[in-house]
């Protein structure tokens, strides 16, 4: 768990692989959701606009959140940064997201 | 760590990739081939070729549709224009319900005569296909659709992370080694068109953000195509939303294209039957799939429902008003709206054929006259409902800038044709990836199950589903035009033809059913303009043949594609003969060295 990753397949183990998909797409999709909230909430967006922001938000936060967890060398930094962002990002969502 | 990062987006782009591949290629390739689905419906409904537009064609249109629809509430006639050779008429009756255009028909332009096409879906079939794929829940193929899209994204993505010298790769092309060449074939067909496959990408993402976004919204704007909210029928979602959307459409300048078709929808349409194929709609394209289903029968009265008039106008010279719109729009016309046709207070609006602006909404610039030919101002109750767009913040026109761009509607021909081929590098871009990753594991995983069955869905889905295309094309020919039902005939073909493919791959799975499955493909598509050539009632060689852009672009366009079919099978061919030739000689090497 703490070890490195090793991106080969065959050398380790499944699970391995499997969790760090697991995280990527669920923690991920909820970080990207948040922060094109977030963006949509701070451009001052308003009716159909915010749609719009969030749609073009939401991609561009998830497929960055994809590269950036699936990046990092260790499972569990995977996972603490996974959910350390989620949470400062929904903090921040219902802080500052309020008029959404 | 570099090392590290490397290796970790080559994984991700790995595995992004080929699980999901053999959709991202039926995608491409059917996409890549809607850039020419007007060409494609043209060519497969035959009993069009011989329409010439000409001066006299708009005349010829409001005299026909003075006699089969003197009541009506309006009349639309779409002109023939570079991308259409007929006349395409449509009117509404007071009352009408069933759809918003109403009852349609279509025109030989240069005869004016009513022109009995056969049926067939033509390249609407395979533009659905390419994101709605094919009898599958509307909601559930338009999500797969969207993963894939999403797959594809970070593929790219990663794809330029992890390739450090992409750009020295791109002039690499390395064919000794087989695992090399394909790589670099990969790599250039990539970097080649690199801006358009992040656009296409991005701009599909958005096109059907519906399915996949956590949060749609309360605005009604529901992504292209009309996406609505998941799991509630489409039917139930219009009748929901109408109220909302009608007050919505009040509010000049809040709107976008999707808001306002729904409106003019919600108008048209109060009891909430409208199809909700907005997304066709807007284009012009969703009038019934062969002018056939919407027609009313000659002879039969249209009067129910008609307003009774009292008093008839005086026929307005329409060459004049024609004249004049083009000079005030700058532009030829593409589509003429006649709204209380034959009054004394009809109103003309003229849209113009080209679209100015990549931002603007979908039905462009249009003017609007009067019976003698003054300018006024539009009423609202026309299709296309409100017309002003307003303001719209960076998100919103971004979305419709990648929208516009995604379909290529304010393409001329040079810049459809690089789209069409800036499509074909993504699709051989696909290809190559799912190819690549069945050649790089040749030697270690032969024999394993995944490998084998990676390797007849790479045939299956590349050979098999251009197969399944020329299969298609050809039966729209082969099978009579007066048989009920041919439309799916055609259909049922192209999934026969498809399956037919991946059973030959599943017992040929080496290079000989590539080679072959290329062969037989290649040959088909470049014996389409024969095919043409025989079963069309124009001939090819005639003026009318001669002058038909639209049919000789398809003809075009499917012998470039036989020729690099043909190109590819015949490469494998020599390929592999020369890998048995090496194969013999080893032996014979082995015996003589054991001998001395």
């Amino acid at each position: 768990m703490f070890k490195r990753l090793n991106w080969s397949l065959s050398e380790t183990p499944r699970w391995g692989v499997g969790l760090r998909v697991l995280v990527v797409v669920v923690a991920g999709y909820a970080l990207a959701s948040a922060l094109s909230l977030l963006l949509a909430s701070l451009t001052g967006a308003e009716g159909r606009e915010v749609r719009s922001v969030v749609s073009v938000g939401f991609f561009l936060f998830y497929a960055a959140s994809f590269v950036w967890l699936f990046s990092l060398p260790r499972h569990a930094e995977a996972c603490f940064y996974a959910a350390m962002s989620n949470g400062v990002a929904w903090m921040a969502v219902w802080f500052w997201g309020a008029n959404l | 760590m570099k090392g590290s990062v490397r290796k970790s987006m080559t994984w991700l782009h790995t595995w992004s990739s080929i699980s999901l591949g053999w959709i991202l290629f039926a995608i491409f390739l059917t996409g890549t081939l809607s850039y020419f689905r007007v060409e494609i419906s043209h060519w497969m409904k035959p009993e069009q070729h011989g329409s010439i537009p000409t001066e006299q064609t708009l005349t010829l249109a409001t005299e026909h549709l003075s006699e089969i629809a003197p009541n009506a509430q309006n009349w639309t006639i779409g002109l023939p224009s570079i991308r259409s050779n007929v006349v395409e008429l449509s009117w509404k009756n007071e009352g009408d319900t069933q759809r918003r255009r109403g009852a349609m028909e279509v025109l030989n332009a240069s005869s004016g005569e009513s022109v009995e096409v056969r049926e067939t879906r033509g390249g609407d079939f395979l533009y659905r296909f390419h994101f709605e794929l094919y009898s599958i829940p509307r909601d559930v193929a338009r999500l797969i659709v969207e993963v894939a899209t999403f797959a594809m994204f970070i593929a790219l993505i990663t794809g330029i992370i992890m390739h450090h010298k992409i750009f020295t790769d791109f002039f690499m092309f390395r064919t000794k080694n087989r695992a090399l060449g394909w790589s670099d074939a990969h790599a250039v067909t990539a970097v080649l068109s690199l801006p358009f496959h992040l656009m296409i990408t991005f701009s599909g993402l958005l096109f059907l953000s519906s399915s996949l976004l956590f949060w749609t919204g309360d605005t009604g704007h529901g992504g292209g195509g009309g996406g609505g909210e998941r799991g509630q029928p489409r039917q139930e979602q219009q009748q929901v939303k109408q109220p909302e959307m009608a007050q919505r459409g009040e509010k000049r300048g809040e709107n976008d294209g999707a808001g306002r078709e729904r409106n003019a929808m919600v108008r048209d349409n109060p009891n909430g039957a409208a199809s909700g194929r907005a997304h066709d709609d807007a284009n012009g394209k969703a009038r019934g799939e062969n002018g056939r289903g919407q027609r009313p029968e000659r002879g039969v009265p249209r009067a129910e429902g008609m307003r009774k008039r009292s008093e008839r106008a005086a026929p307005v010279d329409m060459t004049m008003l024609v004249s004049k719109a083009q000079a005030q729009l700058d532009d030829e016309v593409g589509r003429v709206q006649i709204n209380n046709p034959q009054t004394p207070n009809a109103q003309y609006l003229f849209y113009a054929a080209n679209r100015d602006t990549l931002t603007g909404d979908r039905a462009g610039k249009s003017v609007a006259f009067d019976g003698r030919g003054n300018v006024v101002e539009a009423q609202e109750d026309n299709q296309f409902g409100n017309r002003n767009m307003g303001s719209s913040g960076w998100a919103s026109s971004f979305s419709a800038l990648l929208r516009t761009l995604h379909e290529a509607r304010f393409a001329d021909g040079v810049v459809r044709w690089l789209f069409f081929f800036a499509g074909v590098g993504g699709t051989l871009m696909v290809a190559t990836g799912s190819i690549l990753w069945s050649v790089k594991r040749a030697k270690k995983q032969a024999g394993q199950f995944g490998f084998e069955l990676v390797k007849v869905l790479n045939i299956g889905s590349i050979a098999g589903l251009c197969a399944a295309v020329v299969v298609y094309f050809w039966l729209n020919r082969l099978i009579p035009a007066s048989i009920e039902g041919r439309a799916n005939l055609e259909i049922q073909g192209f999934f026969i033809a498809w399956a037919i493919s991946i059973v030959h791959a599943i017992f040929f799975r080496n290079r000989q059913a590539w080679k072959w499955q290329l062969y037989v493909v290649g040959a088909l598509f470049a014996a389409i303009p024969l095919l043409d050539q025989v079963t069309s009632p124009v001939s090819l060689f005639s003026y009318a043949g001669f002058a038909d852009g639209l049919r000789v672009t398809f003809d075009v366009m499917c012998c470039l594609i036989g020729a690099l079919l043909l190109a590819t099978a015949r490469y494998l061919g020599k390929h592999s003969t020369k890998s048995v030739t090496r194969a013999q000689r080893r032996p014979a090497k082995a015996t003589s060295e054991v001998g001395a």
